[in-house]
């Protein structure tokens, strides 16, 4: 959900100071995860739109960069298809699919398939109907699946 | 069944949402159709290579950070609450 290594540190210290400071408003009525999710999604939400611009330049700098990696590495790859190295590189463009998901798409994408959040718990960390975690998941999804298709036809693991 | 009734069906069988006879309907359409099922098959493919993805690493320094700042946040603090 975050750009960088930095930002996810700032949002774990602000995540721990939270939980620390509001653990007397958890009440039980959801499970003691979901909670923690709720205020690790808040945290992160809050800090992105804080730092929406810096954050867009990154995304930016990073799409320039690795659509050329990609292309270097995917010709390296198919000249020597090891298995291992083809599982790296099948990682390491579904990752950066990912990166390039459009927020609304990729929040859901990253809680329910990668985090395996269930929907219900995605909807309640992201203020979402059920329907709308579903609709958005599967956008991301569809999106995803367009993005790496020739990956997939190219005979890459997944 | 033709594609486009697949296709709108779509969201529904990726989540369970249909019933026993449209879910045959349905799996019956992608046995006949090869277009369709290799959509479903890159779609669920997307979902294996998520699932799968290592958990990303934590940064160099990031628990010894945590730890410090945890024994700096004062007592009364993690009391409040009780």
């Amino acid at each position: 959900m975050l750009g960088n290594e930095a930002d996810v540190e700032d949002v774990v210290q602000d995540v721990l100071l939270q939980v620390v400071r509001k653990l007397d408003s958890f009440r039980g009525e959801s499970e003691l995860t979901t909670w923690l999710h709720r205020v690790a999604v808040n945290a992160a939400l809050l800090h992105r739109r804080k730092n929406a611009p810096r954050l867009a330049r990154q995304v930016q700098a990073a799409d320039e960069i690795t659509y050329e990696g990609s292309r270097y590495n995917t010709g390296a790859s198919r000249d020597r298809p090891d298995q291992q190295a083809q599982e790296r590189e099948m990682r390491r463009l579904i990752e950066q699919a990912i990166e390039r998901l459009p927020d609304m798409y990729r929040d859901p994408f990253v809680l329910s398939d990668i985090e395996r959040l269930s929907n219900a718990e995605i909807g309640e960390a992201l203020g979402l109907s059920l329907a709308a975690v579903k609709s958005r998941l599967h956008r991301a999804r569809l999106l995803l699946r367009d993005a790496l298709a020739p990956y997939f036809r190219e005979g890459l693991p997944g | 069944m033709r594609c486009g009734e697949f296709h709108a069906l779509f969201l529904n069988l990726a989540f369970g949402d249909v019933g026993l006879g449209m879910r045959g309907r349905l799996e019956e359409h992608l046995g006949q159709c090869p277009s369709c099922a290799a959509e479903w098959q890159d779609y669920h493919r997307v979902i294996r290579l998520a699932r799968n993805l290592p958990p990303a690493p934590v940064p160099p320094g990031l628990t010894d950070r945590v730890q410090t700042l945890l024994a700096a946040i004062p007592k009364a603090e993690c009391n409040k609450g009780n």
